[in-house]
């Protein structure tokens, strides 16, 4: 599976393990808007270590955080090449 | 089930119903942070049942979690790896049970898993939704507090109630579940939403050295990891858990003459004792008083609500915090868990029943908790909340005539009903009630708030239609998160907690505090 359907999909059971609302997920969708929390996102960052063993959060200081579900996407989609 | 404490640690030990002794008993491994409080009353179920079925149950508070001492170490991965150790031989002793079983949740189930193999006498171990590696779990908690943009401390990590140290982050990064070098012949079950094939490829060095484990999926589990202010789903059911347990490990006879059941010991720490209460009808309602070594407000106590359907200790802790606060200032206080929250039960024929930590009438739990209070020879009665737990004090002020303060922190609304401001709103009948009856009441918000929000619709911007009387006092403070996740914070407001009941404690009022912003009338 493309990593893009794999965080769509991660995204998706998250919101609904913590009964959030998500939001249609486009790559414009300013993340925090999408209807996960800090929490929901921290929980997604951290299924996405367990599958693929990467976190490119870590090293992305705090000015250069994703700001949209396309950046975050991207992020790891550029750290997985 | 029966308070204990054992090196630092609280704990409840559920005993069989049967007297025995000897046998299998089981040891609770709860998760942290957010995994403790959600996973806090589901635990409590699961202890129950294994009680039920034959299994002497602990479940315990980490170090540092819960009602337990803070630690004396500073790298918690360390200290809660100690105290699973400290917690099993507690158990044993108690209970001279031959073989021990671990259940952990989440980062519990990789400290049990870590604890399987040093441990001797491990029977069994169950993992329900594990954190495969200490380094995804680090991830989660570093992004957690980095988006809540709380700033953190150079190559440390502090989130909620937990501070990480660099040689405790550099040790929970090191563990990977695939690596532990679990004893062959332990039979392990783990409980994950992970569907198994894909599990089973991340275990697969087990699978190479012969470890083997049973795959189930959460089935009536998820009551553990969903968010605890969530009423109404399906409650916690352990049968499938429970007939692993007796495929695998059965309850064996007992093997020794049984043993008399420990007795519920105070809890000394530094500047206080806290001791654990049952009250109510039926002994129900459970909470803990927190002594001060010296009692400067004699007959004098505060009773600290719930927040959201979080267990006593509230958001990232801060009940626990705030009432170890308010006894090294010399102040009492009774922090208890509503009917159907944390280690309360509600009041029906079911015991499992959870309540609505916003709608449910709490009432009867404030009144009961009062009462208990004033057995124990306390006469004037503060009554603290933060967020659904402050609405339920503003509640329990205006209808209890023993309360004498209220202490609202980040209240999110005045009634439960959306209604207009006027002079017949519930918000301008409950201000008049507190003032009628001369109950000092503070209502702190942070200065983004949304409960700030709803206050300045019925009392104008800064509140400057609040009622003009000494007994109400608006502060609030800026860079405040509602949750107060960050420890500055739950300081800052313990601190205008303890001020603000010392100030009171005269019998002239005095409404003007110092310092930060502060709107309202003085």
């Amino acid at each position: 599976m493309a990593m893009r359907d794999t965080i769509i999909e991660m995204m998706t059971n998250i919101a609904q393990q913590q009964r959030k609302p998500l939001a249609p997920l486009q790559d414009d969708l300013n993340l925090l808007s999408s209807g996960l929390d800090s929490l929901c996102i921290a929980i997604l960052v951290a299924e996405l270590d367990e599958e693929f063993g990467i976190d490119p959060l870590s090293s992305t200081d705090d000015h250069n955080l994703p700001v949209t579900v396309g950046d975050f996407i991207r992020l790891y989609e550029n750290a997985m090449q | 089930m029966i308070p204990v404490v054992f090196e630092n640690c609280f704990g409840w030990f559920h005993p069989p119903l049967s007297d025995r002794s000897g046998g299998t008993a089981v040891l609770l491994c709860p998760g942290v942070s957010q995994d403790f409080s959600n996973g806090y009353r589901p635990f409590r179920l699961l202890a129950e049942h294994l009680a039920e079925a034959g299994y002497p149950t602990l479940r315990f508070d980490y170090p540092g979690t819960g009602d337990s001492a803070d630690p004396e170490s500073n790298n918690l991965w360390e200290v809660w790896q100690q105290s699973i150790s400290r917690a099993a031989t507690w158990l044993r002793g108690q209970t001279r049970a031959d073989k021990l079983l671990l259940i952990g949740l989440r980062i519990g189930g990789t400290l049990a898993a870590v604890a399987s193999e040093r441990l001797e006498d491990i029977a069994g171990l169950i993992l329900i939704e594990p954190c495969q590696t200490g380094r995804s779990y680090v991830s989660q908690l570093t992004t957690e507090a980095r988006l809540r943009g709380a700033q953190q401390p150079e190559a440390e990590l502090e989130v909620g109630e937990l501070y990480l140290t660099s040689a405790c982050i550099h040790d929970m990064r090191k563990v990977e579940l695939a690596n532990l070098a679990l004893p062959l012949s332990l039979p392990v079950a783990i409980f994950s939403r992970v569907p198994e094939e894909k599990l089973r490829i991340r275990l697969a060095a087990w699978c190479k050295r012969s470890i083997n484990f049973t795959y189930e999926d959460l089935g009536g589990l998820e009551a553990m990891l969903r968010p605890n202010h969530h009423y109404g789903e399906p409650e916690l059911d352990a049968t499938r858990l429970l007939i692993w347990l007796h495929c695998n490990i059965p309850p064996s006879a007992p093997s020794h003459a049984s043993l008399p059941l420990p007795k519920p010991e105070a809890f000394i720490l530094l500047n206080c004792i806290e001791t654990s209460l049952s009250f109510g009808s039926f002994w129900r309602l459970n909470g803990i008083l927190s002594r001060p070594r010296i009692n400067k407000y004699p007959g004098f106590s505060v009773l600290i609500c719930n927040s959201g359907g979080n267990p006593r200790h509230g958001f990232a802790r801060f009940g626990v915090e705030c009432a170890r606060s308010l006894a090294e200032a010399g102040i009492a206080s009774l922090r208890f868990d509503f009917a159907g929250l944390g280690d309360s039960i509600h009041y029906s024929d079911r015991t499992d029943l959870q309540t609505d930590p916003f709608t449910e009438d709490r009432t009867n739990d404030i009144s009961e908790a009062l009462d208990t209070l004033e057995a124990l020879g306390f006469t004037r009665f503060a009554l603290h909340g933060l967020c659904s737990g402050a609405y339920h004090a503003l509640r329990g002020a205006c209808t209890q005539k023993r309360i004498v303060q209220l202490i609202s922190v980040n209240l999110p609304w005045f009634s439960l009903q959306p209604e207009k401001p006027g002079p017949g709103s519930s918000a301008q009948n409950c201000l008049r009630t507190l003032i009628r009856r001369d109950i000092a009441s503070l209502f702190l918000f942070g200065q983004q708030d949304a409960g700030l929000k709803q206050l300045e619709r019925h009392f104008g911007a800064d509140g400057r239609f609040l009622p003009d009387s000494p007994v109400i006092e608006l502060c609030v403070l800026p860079e405040l998160d509602h949750e107060l996740t960050v420890g500055w914070m739950r300081r800052q407001v313990a601190e205008r907690i303890i001020n603000f009941v010392r100030t009171h404690q005269t019998s002239t009022w005095l409404s003007k505090t110092e310092g930060e912003p502060r709107y309202g009338h003085a």
